[in-house]
């Protein structure tokens, strides 16, 4: 990762801002990466990457229904990749 | 405008109003509708006035079902829509028990009373969704939206009209209730039922205001409109008759906030299903 690529905290926080808005989303990317992996900003290992994941699930199953909740899991671990 | 693309490959495009789009229409529909309604009443035909209501209380059922259809069985929110949906309609059904009113019969004294279980029926009903509404943020686990200060004004504010407008005649029907008077008894849980809806407008509005520049803004930012026109209708209810306001400007706004909260209603249910179904551009974010 460049020293000017965006953090994963930061990459999920753009994808969440189409549907939580800009400064929700950047306030739940940080509170799950700071719940699934002690950090709430900075560069992830792929196993904490995907135990952030993870904890956005609940919160993404409750406002948008599991099945769009998964799809766009699936679509942050490809922009995360 | 949204063009989705499956995970497999690319779906056929279609093209979707976009929120404010659905809500304008909601608006020139609810303004469409006075007019019908206002001249129902002038030309002395209740009938058509009666249907007008019918047809705002389906309309909110009608857009509640887009927005329940949004999610699947077990998802909290489509649990919310469907109980909202089936209060709207119970309200329709509720109008249409005595097909006198058509005609502008007075209703009798079964039919008054089996109203008035629709119409207890679906307060609960809609206490128990706009109650699951809002409570989407505490189920998100995200830190409680706004600021402290603001969350308190917030709250304080609504929740003082919500008990300063239905509070008054919640008092009186609960005396009579007191003295024995049954149809009161249930005007009082309806009352308060009323209480607790308007209470939720502050974390439904609150919700919506974090979710400012999300599609999820939408559908909750117009939840807590519909709401707020009927906390407004029910202030209008008991302010309207009062000396000095003119003769019919008290119904003709009720007719208007009435067809408007249902109508907002509906736009809420259906920019749900904008923000849940539309789709997301599979490609990186900018």
């Amino acid at each position: 990762m460049s020293p000017s690529s965006p953090t994963p905290q930061e990459l999920i926080a753009r994808r969440l801002a189409e549907y939580l808005g800009p400064n929700t989303a950047r306030i739940a990317a940080r509170v799950c990466s700071e719940r699934a992996t002690g950090r709430a900003a900075g560069p992830l290992t792929r196993a904490e990457q995907a135990r952030l994941l993870e904890a956005l699930l609940p919160m993404l199953r409750t406002l948008l229904g599991k099945a769009r909740a998964e799809d766009l899991l699936r679509q942050l671990a490809r922009d995360l990749a | 405008m949204t063009t989705p693309r499956s995970e497999s490959g690319p779906r056929p495009a279609y093209i979707a109003p976009g929120p404010a789009a659905c809500l304008w229409m909601a608006l020139a529909v609810a303004a469409a509708l006075l007019i019908v309604e206002r001249t129902a009443s002038a030309l002395a035909l209740p009938g058509l006035a009666v249907s007008m209501a019918v047809a705002a209380y389906l309309a909110g059922a009608a857009g509640a079902w887009a927005g329940a259809t949004a999610f699947a069985a077990g998802d909290h929110l489509r649990r919310a829509w469907i109980l909202i949906g089936c209060a709207s309609l119970a309200l329709a059904l509720g109008r249409l028990l005595w097909p006198g009113e058509l005609l502008g019969l007075p209703d009798t004294a079964p039919t008054l009373w089996l109203r008035s279980g629709v119409t207890v029926v679906s307060n609960v009903l809609n206490v128990w969704g706009m109650g699951l509404i809002a409570l989407t943020w505490l189920r998100t686990g995200l830190p409680p939206p706004g600021s402290r200060r603001e969350r308190i004004a917030v709250g304080v504010l609504l929740a003082a009209v919500a008990l300063a407008v239905p509070g008054p005649s919640l008092v009186a029907d609960f005396r009579a209730a007191l003295r024995g008077d049954p149809y009161s008894g249930a005007l009082v849980l309806g009352g308060a039922c009323d209480v607790a809806v308007f209470l939720f407008i502050a974390p439904v509005f609150l919700t919506a205001r974090a979710f400012a520049g999300g599609s999820l803004a939408w559908p909750f930012g117009l939840i807590a409109a519909s709401n707020l026109s009927w906390l407004v209708l029910d202030g209008v209810e008991l302010y309207g008759s009062l000396p000095g306001v003119p003769p019919g400007v008290g119904k003709a706004s009720t007719a208007l906030l009435r067809t408007l909260a249902c109508l907002l209603l509906a736009t809420a249910g259906i920019t749900q299903r904008l923000a849940v179904r539309g789709g997301a551009p599979d490609e990186a974010p900018a």
